[in-house]
């Protein structure tokens, strides 16, 4: 890759999605959709639940078809790419669902592991170590290696998902709702995971979430689905500035307030 | 752009320069073109002596899976007492190198499994988790006889709608299923005994044959483990479900009695109608072997009926159906009991269920067998 074609990549959305129309039978979820995501940033996905922000995700990584509308990802068009390229691009991104969803048949080793062994040929020594270096850079101690799914705590299983997500380098990951259903400690920790991985692994995340404190830490961007399309995007700071009624209560509610004090509390600490 | 695709492959070889040898990488060094180097590197490394540079100006990309193979050959070459130094990492790779540091090596686990030891281990510990089940099943047994002598104080409390869905669930539709089954056995039976018996011209004696396995034996027991399979695991699925979603939690600290509101309707249902069932599943075997011997052995119907009347004691009859009650006992209270131990996950309930199908079947053929021995030693 020589220089200017990587300055041209840099430029060029990772992932691109164009008039997106998703439907459940009668009710229509997505119309109309647009939504650029830029390499390297960290962007959260905000919206009322059943706002439809898992679909979207869904729609991205492809398990769930779009009605109409395109989506590009790494510059490839899912739709009409053959199925050869498609699988390299999906090698090329993770996501983490909603509580890890980690193989229960397998410990957690063997699950962090599990892309390994079915995508590369490497020996079961290297690829132990492999899963066990993940294992540490998701802040799991190493006696979790041998443990079930169904041993772990949930944070530990996010955790643990997490890792799996990653095993692979993935250009791109996908969270859906990381923090949802952790103490704020934990979600704190994960937070600072995330970005501290982003700045080691040069990520490009996409997280759905609901969690005011994620926004304000982590989120580069932060993109509004309301009204079935993506109506704003921007900073934090530039979406306090909207005028749009849901946004606004979104932010300046109790609680946005609460997450912008404690998040303005932690720029003066630092 | 699609190119961070179709990257370049990884190369490296190694070369002689005057101040050492340098290994040289060029392309991706990445988890899915690890392989290879993971295979030649050994052989590479063995042809070489002394101090070794690492050259990795024109790796395109690295990731940790690469950086923490580099950083185990390095560390395995320094063991052997070689010096080892990087050149051409940019701010990128070194920061990758550092995070990528291989996990201190600990002691392999899981392979003591295959010594004796373990085996006489894991014996022991499924015979004491065998014993410990069934000193919980008896506990859980001793809860439902209370719970059900305090409903029969006071049978108001008594949730009778739960018991007669339950009956309509576990009775009514085993109907089509257990009357197909047994009509076949009975046809069965009668036609393997009548083929057998008119080797001695006594084929008449198929109808007294038919009558004390129907009656006696089979009737009851294919009835029970078509009913175990039935609803022994639909109560075991039910509760478990309502177990892994913390329904039975939220039932207790309301301060009502699952005991009584899940167990004792479900039990009590399966012993009211598996009578029945087996009421029915001796007509429906009785006609098959009726069926059976009218086109085997040309018994008409008529004679049929008056052998049978002839050679039927009401004691077969009633051993078989003495024993249904008890049966449904065993097979609605092993299917909560396994209910109530699911634990949190769905993947449980499955393990549960097919526990609870397997201990009900088992109990019934146990409980058969005792009954047996009990029913001959009283003459009966």
């Amino acid at each position: 890759m020589d220089e200017e074609q990587a300055a041209m990549d840099d430029k060029t959305p990772i992932v691109s999605l164009r008039g997106i129309r998703n439907r459940f039978g009668a009710q229509t979820i997505h119309e109309n959709l647009d939504l650029d995501i830029r390499r390297g940033e960290i962007i959260g996905l905000i919206g009322a639940s059943g706002a439809g922000k898992s679909v979207l995700l869904r729609t991205i990584i492809g398990l769930n078809r779009q009605a109409g509308g395109s989506v590009r990802v790494m510059g490839l068009d899912m739709d009409k790419a053959k199925e050869k390229q498609r699988e390299a691009v999906r090698r090329r991104w993770g996501m983490l669902f909603q509580d890890g969803a980690l193989f229960s048949s397998l410990n957690v080793g063997e699950n962090i592991a599990f892309p390994l062994r079915e995508f590369t040929s490497l020996s079961a020594a290297l690829r132990r170590d492999i899963a066990m270096l993940k294992l540490s850079l998701v802040g799991l101690p190493a006696s979790a290696y041998d443990k079930f799914p169904s041993e772990l705590s949930g944070g530990m299983r996010k955790r643990a998902g997490l890792a799996r997500a990653l095993v692979l380098d993935p250009a791109l990951l996908f969270l859906d709702e990381p923090t949802a259903g952790l103490d704020p400690l934990a979600a704190g920790a994960l937070d600072r995971l995330i970005l501290e991985l982003r700045k080691n692994l040069d990520l490009t995340v996409c997280m759905a979430t609901h969690d005011l404190d994620s926004l304000y830490t982590v989120c580069d961007r932060v993109a509004v689905l309301a009204e079935k399309r993506i109506s704003a995007v921007d900073t934090v700071n530039g979406l306090l500035r909207s005028d749009y009624p849901w946004i606004r209560e979104y932010f300046l509610g109790a609680r946005g307030r609460a997450a912008a004090e404690r998040s303005a509390a932690d720029g003066r600490t630092q | 752009m699609t190119d961070d695709l179709s990257s370049p492959d990884l190369s490296f070889y190694l070369k002689k320069t005057p101040e050492g040898e340098h290994l040289v990488f060029s392309g991706e060094l990445t988890a899915q073109r690890l392989d290879r180097l993971e295979k030649e590197l050994p052989g590479i490394l063995r042809k070489s002596s002394g101090p070794l540079v690492f050259v990795l100006d024109s790796l395109t990309r690295l990731d940790t899976a690469g950086a923490l193979f580099l950083n185990q050959t390095a560390e395995n070459l320094r063991a052997e007492g070689r010096t080892c130094t990087w050149q051409g990492l940019g701010a990128n790779f070194s920061r990758l190198l550092e995070l990528a540091r291989p996990p201190a090596h600990d002691t392999e686990k899981g392979k003591s499994c295959l010594a004796p030891s373990a085996v006489v281990e894991k014996l022991g510990e499924t015979v004491c988790g065998a014993g410990a089940t069934l000193v919980s099943l008896l506990a859980f047994f001793g809860v439902f006889l209370c719970r059900a002598a305090r409903v029969a104080c006071n049978p108001l409390r008594l949730r009778a709608t739960s018991l007669v869905f339950h009956m309509e669930q576990v009775g009514l539709r085993a109907v089509p299923i257990v009357a197909l089954l047994t009509f076949l056995i009975g046809l069965v039976v009668a036609y393997m005994g009548a083929r057998q018996l008119q080797m001695f011209g006594a084929q008449i004696f198929a109808v007294n044959l038919l009558e004390v396995t129907v009656l006696r034996e089979m009737a009851v027991l294919i009835t029970s483990i078509v009913v175990a399979g039935r609803s022994g695991s639909a109560f075991t699925a039910q509760i478990g479900a309502m177990q892994a979603n913390e329904e039975i939690s939220a039932l207790v600290s309301m301060g009502l009695d699952p005991h009584t509101l899940l167990v004792l309707p479900r039990v009590l249902a399966l012993i009211f109608t598996l009578p029945l069932l087996v009421f029915l599943a001796d007509i429906m075997a009785l006609a098959g072997g009726a069926i059976a011997v009218r086109y085997t052995l040309d018994i008409d119907i008529h004679t049929f009926i008056s052998q049978l009347y002839n050679v039927t004691k009401m004691n077969n009859f009633l051993v078989g159906m003495l024993k249904t009650p008890f049966f449904a006992l065993a097979i609605g209270l092993i299917g909560c009991f396994n209910g109530f131990k699911v634990s949190g996950s769905a993947e449980s309930v499955g393990f549960m269920t097919t526990r609870a199908v397997v201990q009900a079947i088992f109990s019934v053929i146990l409980l058969n067998a005792v009954f047996a021995i009990f029913f001959t030693s009283i003459r009966m």
